[in-house]
């Protein structure tokens, strides 16, 4: 078993196996060998490493994809968003927490997780006009009136005939 | 129940005690209007306490703490192409805002995937040169649809987009119902040696598509209409001793 301290230093107990699942936590395992101290989580809180821990728990045995893998793929990009119902489920948080896990997966190196919240965010995005994923993540429209005339200009050209 | 209370907006200042001693109309409205005025000042702090609530919160937010490249491999996914319509989603991307214009504009990759109706070029030219400004000389993934005929002066603006554009593309996609006098010179014209993967939706062969792959030597797959048989297409041949990935699949 691995002890990991979140942020909020609360301490979790996983499987060496589910833990492993983060390439960060298996490289310091790797690190100090056999024993018994818990790992810290600086960059992770309590509610997100819980949901982290309840996804390579499901995921667990599952091979784990190359760390190249993005670039050693041909480069055309076809329904790659796809997601499996499980994690479909799983990702259905509020936005801070998914973009919390996204942040965490990143931090903690589990491609397939970060890819799961990289492609919800990718569909939230998809279909709309730029003002509806303003609106969607409460980004400010910080454009300059020279840049808006460039957008209006590229909006001429791209509009559906 | 008595109150008192000072206030003070930039030159404004209400003062206020309660007395309930008012015993005239003019008296009682006076202190209305006082009373007014100071929920005008609560309401004005209310709301700009509010706002900084909503950008301290907007700071601190996860949204906001996501780095560039995580950004990037999201717009990435966005932007696939699904279906035989205008890449869209990069170009909404771009116009959120400055953030996520930069990190658009920095990323080649983003502008190198693309469908267009050849039909309706005319129309999609200027989108198409902003799609070949920002993808730099990153290897293009194009989709290419001829469905109806093309129209007065597309077929000058195709050929100047293609002698651009078809020594770069890595992926090309063909979905044309008919062999036509355009997809013929498409395909004999251009030059497409840096091609590695192909796929047409014919199911006619044509002399053209002999031509064409025998002069894309980097083709590694090639998916083609079950229409086409593999013993009619000389090249197909060549290629099955080329050990090319060969697909077919039904239109």
């Amino acid at each position: 078993m691995v002890t990991l301290v979140t942020s909020d230093n609360e301490k979790f107990t996983a499987d060496k196996e589910v833990a492993e699942r983060s390439v960060l936590i298996k490289n310091m395992l790797e690190d100090v060998g056999e024993s018994d101290q818990p790992i810290p989580l600086p960059n992770v809180s309590s509610s997100v490493l819980k949901k982290v821990l309840e996804y390579c728990e499901h995921h667990r045995g599952e091979p784990l994809p190359a760390a190249d893998a993005d670039t050693t793929q041909d480069d055309t990009r076809k329904r790659t968003t796809d997601i499996s119902e499980w994690d479909q489920k799983f990702i259905t948080v509020d936005q801070e927490m998914l973009f919390e896990i996204i942040l965490a997966a990143n931090y903690l190196d589990i491609k397939s997780l970060l890819d799961v919240g990289c492609k919800t965010v990718a569909n939230m995005i998809k279909g709309k006009t730029p003002e509806e994923i303003r609106k969607l993540f409460n980004i400010v429209n910080d454009f300059t009136p020279e840049e808006e005339a460039q957008i209006k200009k590229e909006n001429e050209w791209a509009e559906d005939r | 129940m008595t109150s008192t209370f000072h206030l003070r907006q930039g030159q404004e200042t209400v003062s206020y005690s309660s007395s309930l001693t008012a015993t005239t109309i003019e008296e009682i409205d006076s202190i209305i209007t006082t009373l007014a005025t100071a929920k005008a000042l609560i309401n004005t702090e209310y709301c700009r306490v509010a706002d900084l609530r909503l950008t301290i919160l907007r700071e601190k937010s996860a949204f906001r703490r996501i780095p560039p490249e995580i950004f990037h491999l999201i717009f990435l996914k966005a932007a696939e192409v699904t279906e035989i319509h205008w890449c869209r989603p990069v170009i909404a991307i771009s116009q959120t805002c400055q953030r996520w214009r930069a990190i658009a504009f920095s990323s080649p990759k983003l502008w190198s995937t693309f469908a267009v109706n050849l039909a309706k070029f005319h129309y999609r030219r200027e989108t198409m040169e902003w799609y070949l400004l920002h993808s730099k000389d990153y290897p293009l993934s194009m989709e290419a649809r001829l469905s109806d005929d093309l129209g007065d002066g597309t077929v000058e603006e195709l050929e100047n987009l293609f002698i651009q554009c078809a020594p770069r593309i890595r992926s090309l996609t063909i979905d044309t119902p008919w062999w036509s006098d355009t997809l013929n010179g498409l395909l004999r014209k251009y030059d497409f040696s840096l091609v590695k993967s192909f796929d047409i939706r014919l199911v006619s062969h044509s002399e053209s598509l002999d031509w064409a792959l025998e002069r894309m030597p980097a083709l590694s797959s090639l998916r083609y209409s079950i229409g086409l048989a593999p013993h009619d297409i000389p090249s197909l041949e060549k290629l099955s001793t080329r050990e090319s990935h060969l697909d077919q699949y039904e239109v």
